[in-house]
């Protein structure tokens, strides 16, 4: 008797360390939008989304959105095929040198994308295991690389079998840097802003304020026009820096590659993200799970009232007409790819648009001197234009802190007083007093912050409203009004404040 | 079974001895030991690091080479104990002199090295004691917050202040030093206790919320050092590393110059052309 439960507890313990250390399979969490849709339609979005962009473990290249996401592309050329018997083949190729491209060691090919780009096999030749239809891209996979033999293995079987004609054809290999973004998100950023870019990492509810939501394709700190998404520059930018005042540290030691992967990354986090919601707002104005009921409803009282029980008919019922609405409508959300393409179009190219260079706002006009004169105005320009938010003094206390602020969606009043930004948090006016600048300090940081406002928070854009010229006296006399506090101007401060920092230590 | 005592305590002083042995090799030793590439190869880069070394090595010689005749002596013991069965065993009441002796000898041990290290001690905590030069003109401030090291520099040609001024320099995990000169840094802790820990320079020293505790150092050779935060600070502990960059006094005042230019960016291109926006 002791024995078996000797051996049970020893079985169980093994079965624990064996299958309990492995861990779960990761997966993207649908907008919660989505989930108030009625099902039949949920599952049309849900695998919508899941073919344009996969899963965290197998991430798909987008074709469509090429350009707008650099998923890492590398060019390579067949130099001949080695038969390995049972008619699979394995294809020696060599990759072409350029600047961007990665030496081939240091790539993990396995589940990279293969593209053909010339020869009988880009004509649109039958490949077992997927159909390339220029939409999907890891319709062909790669199974491994060796380095040393240049021996490229594919997952899918070549058919036709590749003839001798064929040496010389080119083809890409795409997502390397999609595939390491992966990794490397994982790594440095999941657990605050979350395996679908939803600001909801595990590590998110001890931060405030809370880590960006990329979903609504909305950044706050960024070079760009207000409404415009941020460059390249821009992300790369704050994961380097970070944002002093939150708890988005400073990445400054990755190197350079791994920071452009993960800003692909995000890049494409967010476009999945603004993707899934815009195919929720094509669909819930007629498919939302309560739009839909009362659709249903009004149909169901119509077709009652016009009923006549001797026609020998059968009697409509909700569930009736209900099932006759999707069938009848199923048009409607069956070939989403097709419905959503002004959508998607339009997301390739404001992404696009910001990587050109003239996307960047530049002061048309140097800074203004920092004189007396140029703080005097800039105080005039604060207390008109600033003060209601960020207060009298810049403490971020104006106010409107008080007042009760409409949600823009439901055009209702929030329940309790104070500013709210796009994702629903109560945000404070920035306390100029503390010299702190979240989204850099630089004068022309300032600048773009008044001229553009922050997008997704009530902080309005400036330009048209404030010439640029008195923009740069507003910026002189927010820099100085840290200094304000302590009775001086800036100038003499640091002349008056002559202890040096070398105080004894108390320890 | 009749040794196995005896070989149970003569086990040890034989992996002690493995162990000082293979651990530079191994990599186990002062970081970049065992290191052909490493810029270090285990060597302190700061002269006070090299004190500090030498008292390592000093306490490591001592307490080392007691704890192998330690557990020697009392293999032997247990060895002759096992060999000689039947031997009655010898029955003291004390020995007044070994027992002095045993007092005086780790007494005189601990007195000497409490002894040996007040200089060290002296030059890396005392303030009054620090390089006057170094004092003078701190060279940054240092504030660590979860989970990132911000710095603080005076403007080019200013001193560092207690409070911020208008035309400090800012950088975030990214502290650059001037080589073969004392350079004293200024320590704070914006939230909770952190350490400053730059290993290769041997360098470790609390950053506590509410106190300003200067450093000093020395780094003799130019090149990039990590810097650690070795206090258990929160659930992003291990994000907090960051770089040291010592390099020529020059280079270090170019940086400088460079990283007035870079805040003092308006975005308008000036005179010269330059637009340090895009950099």
């Amino acid at each position: 008797m002791v024995r078996i439960l000797q051996l049970s507890l020893f079985l169980l313990v093994a079965a624990v360390a064996i299958s309990g250390c492995a861990p779960p399979d990761p997966s993207f969490a649908s907008n919660a939008k989505t989930d108030l849709l009625v099902a039949e339609v949920r599952e049309a979005v849900k695998q919508e989304i899941d073919d344009k962009f996969g899963t965290p473990s197998h991430p798909v290249a987008w074709l469509r959105m090429g350009g707008a996401v650099d998923y890492g592309t590398m060019v390579g050329k067949v130099e001949g095929f080695v038969e390995d018997g049972d008619g699979t083949y394995r294809l020696e190729v060599s990759f072409e040198e350029n600047d961007g491209a990665p030496s081939p060691d240091q790539v993990e090919f396995a589940g990279l994308g293969l593209v053909w780009k010339s020869g009988a096999y880009a004509n649109g030749s039958q490949i077992d295991g997927g159909q390339r239809d220029g939409e999907r891209l890891f319709a062909l996979q790669v199974a491994s690389f060796d380095v040393e033999t240049s021996l490229l293995t594919l997952r899918q079987r070549m058919e036709p079998p590749p003839a001798s004609g064929e040496t010389g054809d080119t083809f890409e290999i795409v997502g390397y840097k999609l595939a390491s973004g992966r990794q490397l998100y994982a790594t440095h950023c999941q657990h605050c802003h979350g395996t679908s870019g939803d600001g909801n990492g595990p590590t998110a509810k001890y931060l405030n304020p809370r880590p960006r939501d990329y979903r609504l394709g909305k950044f706050k700190f960024k070079s760009t026009i207000r409404e415009d998404r941020p460059s390249n520059d821009d992300l790369e930018r704050i994961i380097r820096k970070g944002i002093p005042g939150t708890y988005m540290p400073s990445f400054l030691l990755l190197e350079d590659g791994e920071l452009d992967a993960i800003v692909e990354y995000v890049k494409w986090l967010a476009i999945r993200g603004e993707y899934e919601l815009q195919l929720v707002n094509l669909m819930s104005g007629d498919f939302a799970e309560a739009a839909f009921d009362e659709r249903v409803e009004t149909s169901l009282e119509k077709q009652l009232k016009q009923f006549d029980s001797s026609s020998g008919q059968e009697k409509p019922t909700r569930k009736i007409v209900r099932q006759q609405f999707l069938t009848d409508e199923s048009r409607d959300f069956a070939h989403l790819a097709e419905l959503a393409i002004d959508e998607s179009e339009f997301l390739r190219d404001v992404w696009l648009k910001v990587q050109a260079a003239d996307s960047e706002v530049l002061p048309p006009v140097a800074r203004t001197p920092d004189t007396h004169e140029s703080r005097a105005k800039g105080l005039k320009l604060f207390m008109k234009n600033c003060a209601a938010c960020h207060g009298a003094t810049g403490r971020g206390d104006g106010v409107q802190v008080e007042d009760y602020m409409v949600d823009a969606e439901t055009r209702e009043k929030f329940a309790e007083p104070g500013l709210f930004d796009d994702w629903g948090h109560l945000i404070k006016p920035r306390d100029l007093t503390r010299g702190i600048y979240r989204g850099g300090r630089r004068p022309v940081d300032l600048y773009r912050r008044v001229h553009e406002g922050i997008n997704g928070t009530p902080m309005m854009p400036f330009k048209g409203k404030i010439p640029d010229a008195e923009i740069w006296d507003l910026v002189n006399y927010v820099y100085h009004i840290p200094f304000e506090s302590r009775g001086e101007s800036a100038k003499t401060s640091s002349a008056k404040h002559g202890h040096t920092a070398t105080s004894t230590p108390s320890n | 079974m009749r040794y196995f005592w005896a070989a149970f305590f003569m086990f040890w002083p034989i992996v002690a001895i493995v162990l000082f042995a293979i651990s530079p090799a191994m990599n186990w030793w002062f970081p970049g030991a065992g290191d052909p590439d490493s810029l270090t190869k285990g060597q302190s880069m700061t002269p006070l690091g090299v004190d500090i070394d030498n008292l390592f090595y000093l306490i490591l010689i001592i307490t080392g080479v007691v704890f192998v005749l330690t557990q020697v002596a009392l293999g032997y013991v247990l060895f002759r104990g096992a060999r000689d069965q039947g031997q009655k065993a010898l029955f003291t009441h004390g020995n007044h002199a070994l027992e002095v002796m045993w007092v005086i000898v780790p007494t005189g041990i601990l007195l000497f090295i409490s002894w040996i290290q007040l200089d060290v001690w002296k030059k890396f905590r005392v303030t009054s004691s620090f390089p006057q030069a170094a004092v003078e003109a701190p060279v940054a401030e240092v504030t660590a917050r979860q989970f990132e090291w911000r710095i603080r520099y005076p403007a080019p040609g200013k001193k560092l202040q207690l409070n911020p001024q208008p035309d400090d320099l800012y950088t975030v995990n990214d502290l650059h030093l001037p080589t073969n000169r004392p350079v004293l840094i200024q320590l704070r802790s914006g939230d909770v206790q952190h350490s400053f820990f730059a290993p290769e320079l041997r360098m470790k020293q609390d950053a506590v919320p509410g106190q300003v505790i200067p450093i000093w150092f020395e780094v003799t050779q130019a090149g990039h050092y990590q810097l650690l935060c070795a206090e258990l600070c929160g659930w992003g502990h291990y994000k907090m590393k960051a770089r040291i960059v010592a390099e020529p006094l020059t280079s270090f005042q170019q940086y400088l110059h460079d990283l007035q230019q870079e805040q003092n960016d308006d975005g308008v291109p000036d005179e010269k052309g330059s637009d340090a926006a895009d950099e």
